[in-house]
């Protein structure tokens, strides 16, 4: 296969900002409104949900800082420096697993949803095996082409979203939204990890900094990406609300879906869920895609030697064998939920041990210095 | 080296161009309209359920076709236990895949869910189902649901999309929007009554009315009744913003009131859940359009009285309707649920689960009707 060499295979900052939407809106946009307003009132959701994003601009922020203080560096070579190289060999290997798992994942759910709204009778195991080829073929070449390909859809993610939002509008109650702050103090506690997971996967950014040209002012910037999908996800979910009400956006499977399919009769158009489904298949494919990038990544960040193609082609079988493993839909959702607190677990592990060392040896280095 | 290339590589082509799920627009057939009835001598529980399958080619009139074009539809109908199970059997009578992506109505026989079944269970097929639409609008037929698929209508080609539009058309001359079939999610899961179209069959060449609404009870699922005529009006006058007519005895003779917009609010007055006191404030601006009497309304005198007749017209059918749903019904439909659970949720914790069973606190509430009547033309002539 031939790719097209980019000038220098750097990144800027407006693709680091994002590279953050790209990687956290996934499949859970479909199903967040309803595990959100299932266990709380009218519209209160939207606290959890911005308490969710403080949390992940936060960890977006320490991730970045810390990528950003040793830059050019490469998790594997920042972590071995700081934590010892069999640390950052473990360390690297379960984030390797994580992203695979990911990968898996988000195919699984992608024929899972694709059963249940377009084919009855294709194998799952066609949908999955097409859709890890098109997923391949992005690995595949060149970086920075990715990220191209991501901004690009987050754009029509954001416009075919206010689109949305805006052909909507008629069919909103705002009455729905009531009453205020009526859900009790345990059920926000009970609701709020589901809402932190919602935002899980800005662990990417430990291994994508190193590409940016300008590390320092890269961490503001992927911090606003966080805080944009802190926006996006909050106006979703109370015109979810707004238009479906918080009893029926509690009770069906995919609110988004169904918010779409109300709004009907657009010029010769009778039914345009079709068209967002595209748009949300992208998203998902864009979550996908950086996953896989980021598992062949590792591996060639430890062994630098090794040809990206190589391990690209080679990881295909495994992650498709993973994909095929969960059956049903609870199945898919259990997996979801596996890998959203793996993730949370890892990145925290791994951020406090960075964090500590850091501090650790500032204070040494400072000594040694006076 | 080349040609083992193109040998292995060419024939993979050919799978580009197969598809498990290809299913050809013309094998399609369209689902317009639903009719469910009960099956006569009903030991089994079985139901009957009819489809109004679109013609397509029907649909279109050619200029030259001077013999009336051919039908636009046709109905199938069979019989099972569950709707699901009718579909399939359906399907056996069917050249097409029956798809419900288009289904508009849904009517079902009042007999069906006087007593034997719960309108839920009737229609969850239709919201579970992922190709089916929320915007379905459900009706109750008196009588036998599938006549009315039967009808001939003149201006369009479907009996079913007549009835939908009758259905639209009326709401909309009140200012409401029918139930669709999304809206009632929220009625099943809470427990909540709600209301219907009520639709009638009639003598007239469409054969087909709008009678009035049948009420549903939340709890049990089952229909407690209709409302017609007045009641409905009464009913209309409740709702937060509607239009209106109001037709005023007035000395014996008739005048006729249009409410363009018309505004109602509730307010409750009290705070003990055991005896709740609600208000009605009803704010009626209307037109005189239609009078009988030859009084010189231009004269400011005259309406007045007029204006206090109108006021107690539409306290009548207002009270009718409220107690006829807090006494004969007990189903509350006039959203003070709705309006406690937003507003008063404090109150509403409390009386939640005797609202309109049980205890019946909607039965027991007070409600007072404030009215507040202006007039704001007497027409064009005196």
């Amino acid at each position: 296969m031939r790719t097209v060499g980019y000038a220098d295979g750097k990144i800027s900052n407006i693709t680091i900002l994002t590279i953050v939407p790209s990687i956290v809106i996934a499949v859970g946009i479909l199903t967040y409104p309803r595990t959100l307003a299932s266990q709380t009132e009218g519209a209160d959701g939207w606290i959890t949900l911005l308490i969710g994003g403080a949390v992940c601009a936060c960890s977006t922020f320490l991730i970045a800082k810390i990528a950003s203080l040793f830059p050019g560096q490469s998790f594997y070579t920042y972590t071995s420096s700081m934590l010892t190289k069999p640390i950052a060999i473990l360390l690297s290997m379960l984030f390797f697993l994580l992203t695979i798992t990911i990968v898996s994942y988000e195919t699984a759910f992608i024929a899972n949803i694709s059963h249940h709204y377009l084919f009855e009778k294709t194998p799952s195991e066609a949908i999955n095996l097409a859709f890890l080829f098109v997923v391949l073929y992005a690995v595949c070449g060149e970086r920075v082409a990715i990220f191209r390909t991501g901004f690009g859809i987050i754009v029509l993610t954001a416009v075919a979203t206010i689109v949305l939002v805006i052909t909507a509008l008629p069919s909103a109650d705002w009455n729905r939204m009531l009453p205020t702050f009526t859900t009790d103090f345990k059920s926000y506690l009970g609701e709020l990890p589901n809402s932190i997971l919602s935002y899980s996967g800005v662990f990417v950014l430990f291994f994508y900094m190193k590409l940016t040209r300008t590390p320092s002012k890269s961490v503001k910037s992927a911090v606003i990406g966080a805080i944009a999908v802190t926006g996006f996800y909050i106006t979703v979910y109370l015109m979810c609300i707004a238009v479906l009400g918080n009893v029926s956006t509690a009770n069906t499977v995919y609110p988004l879906v169904e918010l779409a399919n109300m709004v009907r009769s657009i010029g010769f158009l009778d039914r345009i869920e079709s068209l967002y489904f595209v748009i949300w298949i992208t998203t998902v494919f864009m979550t996908t895609v950086i996953a896989y990038d980021i598992s062949v990544l590792i591996i060639t960040d430890i062994f630098p030697k090794a040809n990206k193609i190589f391990i690209a082609f080679c990881l295909l079988p495994f992650v498709y064998f993973i994909s095929l493993l969960p059956t049903d839909y609870y199945q898919v959702s259990d997996l979801g939920m596996i890998i959203g607190y793996a993730a949370k677990c890892l990145t925290i592990i791994t951020l406090v041990f960075l964090w500590i060392m850091y501090w650790g040896k500032g204070r040494k280095g400072k000594r040694g210095k006076s | 080296m080349r040609y083992l290339f193109f040998l292995f590589f060419v024939p993979l082509l050919l799978l580009l161009a197969g598809c498990w799920d290809s299913l050809e627009i013309e094998n399609r057939a369209f689902v317009s309209g639903v009719a469910i009835d009960p099956v006569k001598d009903n030991g089994d529980k079985n139901l009957k359920m009819m489809t109004q399958v679109v013609i397509p080619n029907g649909l279109v009139s050619l200029p030259n076709n001077s013999s009336g074009g051919e039908k636009s539809f046709r109905n199938v109908s069979s019989i099972g236990k569950t709707i699901f199970e009718v579909k399939s059997s359906i399907e056996e009578k069917e050249d097409g895949d029956l798809d419900n992506s288009h289904i508009e109505i849904v009517i079902i026989s009042d007999e069906l869910v006087k007593s034997e079944y719960k309108i839920s269970d009737i229609i969850d097929v239709f919201m579970r189902e992922s190709r089916m639409n929320r915007d379905i609008i459900l009706a109750v037929a008196n009588g036998s649901s599938e006549e009315l698929l039967n009808i001939d209508p003149e201006n369009v080609k479907l009996p079913s999309q007549y009835i939908t539009e009758l259905i639209k058309s009326n709401y909309k001359l009140a200012d409401l929007e029918p139930e669709t079939a999304g809206d009632m999610q929220y009625f099943f899961i809470k427990n909540r009554g709600y209301y219907l179209p009520y639709l009638e069959n009639t003598p007239s060449t469409t054969g087909i009315q709008l009678g009035g609404v049948a009420v549903f009870k939340g709890e049990n699922g089952k229909m407690a009744g209709i409302l017609k005529g007045d009641e409905i009006t009464g009913l209309a006058l409740t709702r937060p913003s509607f239009s209106e007519t109001l037709i005023v005895d007035h000395n014996g003779q008739k005048a006729s009131f249009t409410i363009p917009d018309g505004r109602t609010e509730i307010k409750l007055l009290n705070n003990d859940p055991e005896n709740l006191h609600f208000q009605f404030d009803v704010f009626l601006t209307g037109e005189l359009v239609e009078a009988s009497e030859g009084l010189d309304f231009i004269k400011e005198e005259n309406i007045e009285n007029l204006k206090k007749q109108f006021r107690l017209e539409a306290e009548k059918v207002m009270s009718k309707t409220i107690s006829k749903l807090q006494n004969d019904y007990g189903v509350d439909i006039l959203e003070f649920h709705e309006f406690l659970f937003r507003k008063h949720p404090d109150i509403w914790k409390q009386v939640e689960n005797n609202w309109d069973s049980g205890k019946n606190y909607f039965s027991d509430a007070d409600v007072t009707l404030n009215i507040d009547v202006m007039i704001r033309e007497p027409g064009n002539t005196n």
